[in-house]
C-alpha cells in the first residue's frame, strides 16, 4: 500500500516537473520568435505609414497606440535595401525599427545624424556594407541627402561614448559580431560596428 | 516498477488481449513521439539552414587577402582596411621579374601606424623596397633582423615615417609602417626575381595574393624546437573583418623568345594580346601581353599563368648568365628526354586527405574529387588506403588493401562522409602513413607512395620536414596542393624531403589531367643519384646549388644555379633508373645574358643552407652564412629585413594631428544596445521542448503499459 502511495507521489512530481519544463519551453520559444515577428510586422506597418505620409503629407500612426514616429528613410544603394528610421534610441523603439539617437536625431540639422539598429533584425544588412558604398537619407520634408561610406570601425561600447568628428556625417551603429552565439542580450558582446558616411551631394 | 512487470509475466503474453492493447498503445505513442521529433527537427533544420546561409554567403572565413590593421600606439583597430595589389610581371625565357605594388589609405583623421601580412612565392629573391607616403619616397635597404627592428622602433618614436618588411615564413611576409599621415595614401613597391616553373610540358608562374589562416598545433607555442631557428618569433595575423575587399590587378609581359601556345590561367579570366612584330629587324619577336579580363578584381585567390612552347621549339637545355665583378652566375635548366617505359611498377599508395576547417567550401569538394579520380586510376596490382584528418585522424583500413570493387566501394563511402572542420594536426596522419603495413599479397619490392592532398595551412612546417627527413627511405611523398591559396612552400619542401614531387590544382577543370599525370608519375621509375659536373679541369672555384639534386620523375627538369670564375661551356649529367644507368653530355651556350641571375643564385644558396637546419646542421653556422649571402646580394632572408626610414620628420604635420585629436573629443554620443539574440533563445527553447517531449513520452508510455 505504502509502495503504491510512494509511486503515485513520484508520478505526480514527475508530471508537474514535466509541465513546468513544457510551459517554460513553449514560452521561451514564443518569446524568442515574438521578437523577429514584431520586428518584421512593425517594419511593414512603419514602411506603409511612411509611404502614406510621403504621398499625402498626412500623418498616420503605424498602429493606433504607437508612441513613436518615422523620421527618415535610409536607402542602401548597393544592396537596394530600405530602412525607415524612428525617433529615439531606447530599447522599445529599437524593437520596432532602427532609431535615431538623441541629440543627433535631426537629419535636416547641421550636425551628425546617428542611427542605431539591431544586428539580428533591421540592421543585419550592415553586414554587407563596404567602404565607398552610397547611402541616401530621405527626411520628412522629402529632401534627399547622399552619403558616401568612408570608414567602418569596431569599438568597445563599454567606453560608452562615441566621438563624432564631422558635422555632415551619417553614423550607423549596430552590435558586433553578427553571428555571435549568446543566450541573453545583457551578457553579450560589448562591441559595436560603426559605419561612418560623409555627405557628398551639394550642401546648402 | 520491476515488480509490476513481473506480475504481467504470469499471463501468456503473446496471446493475451491486454498484451495486444499494450502493443497498440505503444505503437500510438511511438507514432506521436516520431511526429513531435519530426516537427522539432524541421524547426531546428530551418534555423540551421538560415544560420549556415548567413555564414557561407560570406565565404571561407579562414581565407583572406592582405588587410591593413591600424593602431594609434596603444590600441589596434578591430576592423581591417584593404591593401590593393597590382603586379607587373616580365617573363624572359625561364626567369620572371616581378614588381608588386601595394597601395592603401589611412582612413582615420590621425597619424597612425599600420601593419599587414602578405604572401610572396617561396622562390622569390626579394631585392628592392620603395615606400611612397604622400609626396615622400623612401628606398629600403637590407639589414640584420634585430638591427633593422631597432632602427624601425627608433624612427617610430621620433615620429619619422618608416617601413619594415620581414620574412615570417619562406612565403609569408609582414610590413610594418610607422607614422602614416592622416588620410594619406601609401604605396609600397617590392621587386623580386623568380624562376619559371616547368612541369609536364607546361611553363608556369604563380603569384600568391590570398592567404589561408595558418593552424598552429596545440604544443607549438610552448616548445621552441618545433620551429626552425630561422623562423622563431614569427607572427601570424588572424583573418579580420574587412571594411572593403582588397583588389588585385595583374599585367604580364611574356617574352619566351620563341612561339608560345596555349596561354591559360587556372585562377582568373585573362586577356591575351599578341604584340608580335614580325617585320622588325630582329625577325620575329614573340611578345605576349596578359592582363585580367575584368581589369581589377577582388582578391579571392592567387594568380596563376601557364603556357606551352610549340613542340618544334621544345628545348632540351636552357641557360642564362650574368657577370658581377669577376664572377659568372648561371641559371641552368636541363629537360631530360621523356622516355616512358611500358613496364609499369605496382603502387602501394596511402592517400592522406586534409579535412580541416581551412579546406571549407570549394577546396574540400576539389580535394574529394581529386581523391576519387586518383582511386579510379588504380589498377588491379595496386593497393591503397585513405587517412582523413583534422584535429584527429581516421583510417579507411588498418593496412593497405588491394584494389577491388569492394574496397573501392568502401572507399567511396568513406570519402562521401568527409566534411571540412576543425584544426590541422598533420603529424599524426603522416606518422600513420609512414608506418602503414602493406598486404602480404602486394609484391615485396613495391615502394610505398604517400599522396598528401591539402592546402598546407600549418605553422609547423619545420617539424613535419624533420619527420620526413628522419624516416626510413622506403617511401615517396607526393603533395597535391588544393584551394585558392595553398601554402606552396610546404608542398614543395615536404615533397623534397619525402623524395617525391608536388602538383597544384586550382580549378576543377584541370583536376582530371593533373591527377592522371601524378598517378602515371608514381608508376614510372624515377631517375635517381643524379650528378651534374661542369668542365672541372678549367674551373677552379665553382659553387652549385642545390648541392644534392632530387630524384627526377617523368616530365620534370633539373634546375641548378651556378657561380663560377669562368663562363660555363659544358656539363655532364649522370644518374640511374632502377635498371639502367643514365649519361648525357651537354653543351652550354653562355652568351645568353639576363639580369639578376646572381640574385637567383644567392636565393638558391640561402634555401640550400636553410635546408641544412632540417638535416641538423649547426644553426649558428647556417645563420652566419645566410646572413653574409643575404647582405652581399641585398636580398631578403629569414635573418634579415628590409628597412626604409625617412631622413627627418614633418613637424608641422605632427602639430596639426594633435589639434585634430582635441577637436574629435568634443562631439560624443552614447551607444545603445543593439542585439536581440532571438535566434539563440529560439534554439534553447526548441531544445528544452525536445527534451520535455521525450520525457513526457516515456512517462506516458510507461503509465499506459503499466495500467
Amino acid at each position: 500500500m505504502q509502495k503504491r502511495m510512494h509511486r503515485q507521489m513520484c508520478n505526480h512530481f514527475r508530471l508537474s516537473l514535466l509541465l513546468v519544463a513544457f510551459v517554460g519551453a513553449i514560452s521561451l520559444c514564443l518569446h524568442a520568435s515574438w521578437q523577429p515577428t514584431k520586428a518584421w510586422l512593425s517594419h511593414w506597418l512603419i514602411q506603409y505609414s511612411w509611404q502614406h505620409y510621403m504621398a499625402t503629407g498626412k500623418e498616420t500612426k503605424p498602429w493606433p497606440w504607437a508612441d513613436t514616429h518615422a523620421l527618415a528613410e535610409l536607402n542602401f544603394v548597393q544592396t537596394n535595401k530600405q530602412v525607415v528610421v524612428l525617433a529615439g534610441g531606447d530599447p522599445t523603439t529599437l524593437a520596432f525599427s532602427a532609431g535615431a539617437v538623441a541629440p543627433f536625431n535631426q537629419p535636416e540639422a547641421v550636425q551628425p545624424f546617428v542611427v542605431a539598429g539591431h544586428r539580428d533584425s533591421h540592421f543585419s544588412l550592415l553586414r554587407d556594407v563596404q567602404v565607398d558604398d552610397v547611402i541616401t537619407v530621405k527626411d520628412r520634408l522629402g529632401e534627399l541627402r547622399t552619403y558616401h561610406v568612408t570608414s567602418l570601425s569596431i569599438v568597445d561600447a563599454s567606453e560608452q561614448l562615441l566621438s563624432l568628428e564631422n558635422e555632415q556625417s551619417l553614423v550607423l551603429i549596430t552590435c558586433y559580431p553578427f553571428n555571435q552565439f549568446a543566450i541573453n542580450s545583457n551578457s553579450n558582446s560589448n562591441q559595436r560596428l560603426i559605419v561612418e558616411a560623409m555627405r557628398i551631394d551639394d550642401q546648402i | 516498477m520491476f515488480g509490476v512487470n513481473r506480475k504481467v509475466d504470469v499471463f501468456n503474453q503473446q496471446s493475451s488481449y491486454f498484451y495486444y492493447q499494450h502493443k497498440k498503445r505503444k505503437a500510438k505513442y511511438r507514432f506521436r513521439l516520431l511526429l513531435v521529433l519530426a516537427l522539432l527537427a524541421t524547426g531546428l533544420a530551418t534555423l540551421a539552414i538560415a544560420y549556415a546561409e548567413q555564414t557561407t554567403a560570406h565565404g571561407n572565413e579562414h581565407l583572406f587577402a592582405p588587410q591593413l590593421v591600424l593602431d594609434d600606439g596603444h590600441r589596434q583597430s578591430l576592423i581591417a582596411y584593404p591593401v590593393n595589389t597590382s603586379a607587373s610581371v616580365e617573363v624572359n625565357g625561364l626567369i620572371a621579374y616581378v614588381e608588386i605594388n601595394q597601395t592603401f589609405v589611412n582612413v582615420e583623421n590621425a597619424t597612425l601606424n599600420g601593419k599587414y601580412q602578405f604572401p610572396l612565392p617561396s622562390e622569390a629573391a626579394v631585392n628592392y623596397l620603395n615606400v611612397r607616403i604622400g609626396d615622400r619616397e623612401i628606398v629600403g635597404e637590407i639589414m640584420e633582423k634585430k638591427a633593422a627592428k631597432a632602427t624601425f622602433d627608433k624612427a617610430k618614436r621620433q615620429g619619422k615615417k618608416a617601413s619594415l618588411v620581414r620574412q615570417q615564413r619562406a612565403n609569408l611576409f609582414t610590413n610594418n609602417i610607422a607614422n602614416i599621415d592622416p588620410l594619406a595614401e601609401i604605396s609600397v613597391t617590392l621587386r623580386f626575381v623568380m624562376p619559371v616553373t616547368y612541369q609536364q610540358g607546361r611553363f608556369s608562374i604563380a603569384l600568391p595574393v590570398a592567404m589561408t589562416e595558418r593552424y598552429q598545433p596545440l604544443n607549438f607555442q610552448q616548445l621552441g624546437f618545433h620551429q626552425s631557428p630561422a623562423e622563431l618569433d614569427s607572427e601570424f595575423f588572424p583573418a579580420m573583418p574587412m571594411a572593403k575587399q582588397s583588389s588585385l590587378q595583374v599585367n604580364v609581359e611574356l617574352n619566351a623568345g620563341v612561339a608560345v601556345e596555349n596561354i591559360r590561367s587556372a585562377s582568373h579570366q585573362i586577356k591575351v594580346e599578341n604584340s608580335d612584330k614580325p617585320n622588325s629587324q630582329y625577325g620575329a619577336n614573340y611578345h605576349y601581353k596578359v592582363s585580367l579580363k575584368k581589369g581589377e578584381v577582388p582578391v579571392a585567390s592567387g594568380f596563376e599563368l601557364s603556357w606551352q612552347l610549340s613542340p618544334a621549339e621544345a628545348p632540351s637545355i636552357a641557360s642564362y648568365s650574368e657577370q658581377v665583378g669577376d664572377d659568372f652566375y648561371t641559371i641552368f635548366t636541363f629537360f631530360p628526354a621523356e622516355n616512358r617505359t611500358d613496364e609499369v611498377l605496382p603502387r602501394d599508395v596511402v592517400f592522406i586527405i586534409d579535412t580541416s576547417g581551412s579546406m571549407q567550401g570549394p577546396s574540400m569538394s576539389q580535394a574529394k574529387a581529386s581523391l576519387r579520380h586518383a582511386l579510379s586510376l588504380l589498377s588491379h596490382q595496386d593497393s591503397f588506403n585513405i587517412i582523413a584528418f583534422n584535429n584527429d585522424s581516421k583510417q579507411l583500413f588498418h593496412a593497405t588493401h588491394m584494389r577491388s570493387d569492394e574496397s573501392l566501394a568502401r572507399a567511396n563511402q568513406f570519402i562521401n562522409q568527409l566534411y571540412a572542420d576543425g584544426g590541422t594536426e598533420m603529424l599524426q596522419p603522416l606518422n600513420q602513413a609512414l608506418l602503414m603495413p602493406s598486404r602480404k599479397i602486394q609484391s615485396e619490392d613495391v615502394i610505398k607512395q604517400i599522396v598528401f592532398i591539402t592546402d598546407g595551412a600549418v605553422a609547423n612546417e619545420f617539424e613535419l620536414m624533420q619527420l620526413l627527413q628522419r624516416s626510413d627511405s622506403n617511401f615517396r611523398l607526393f603533395t597535391v596542393g588544393i584551394g585558392s591559396a595553398p601554402n606552396s612552400y610546404f608542398m614543395k619542401k615536404a615533397a623534397q624531403f619525402g623524395r617525391g614531387s608536388s602538383i597544384f590544382i586550382q580549378s576543377a577543370n584541370e583536376m582530371g589531367t593533373k591527377m592522371a599525370d601524378l598517378m602515371t608519375k608514381i608508376s614510372q621509375p624515377s631517375l635517381a643519384d643524379i650528378n651534374l659536373s661542369f668542365d672541372q679541369q678549367i674551373q677552379q672555384t665553382i659553387e652549385v646549388f642545390p648541392k644534392k639534386l632530387p630524384d627526377l620523375y617523368l616530365g620534370e627538369p633539373i634546375q641548378v644555379a651556378v657561380k663560377s670564375s669562368l663562363p660555363l661551356a659544358s656539363a655532364q649529367v649522370t644518374g640511374k633508373t632502377a635498371t639502367v644507368p643514365f649519361y648525357q653530355q651537354l653543351i652550354i651556350e653562355s652568351e645568353k645574358q639576363a639580369k639578376a641571375v646572381s640574385k637567383l643564385w644567392a636565393k638558391r644558396k640561402i634555401d640550400d643552407l636553410l635546408d641544412g637546419l632540417v638535416t641538423g646542421e649547426d644553426a649558428e653556422q647556417v645563420k652566419s652564412e645566410v646572413l653574409n649571402t643575404s647582405l652581399a646580394h641585398q636580398i631578403l632572408s629569414p635573418y634579415t629585413s628590409f628597412i626604409a626610414v625617412e631622413k627627418s620628420p614633418d613637424m608641422g604635420q605632427l602639430l596639426a594631428n594633435n589639434r585634430l585629436k582635441q577637436l574629435k573629443e568634443t562631439l560624443a554620443v552614447a551607444m545603445p544596445k543593439t542585439a536581440l539574440c532571438w535566434q539563440q533563445q529560439l534554439i534553447l527553447g526548441l531544445l528544452l521542448l525536445a527534451i520535455s517531449c521525450l520525457f513526457a513520452n516515456r512517462t506516458f508510455a510507461k503509465r499506459s503499459i503499466n495500467r
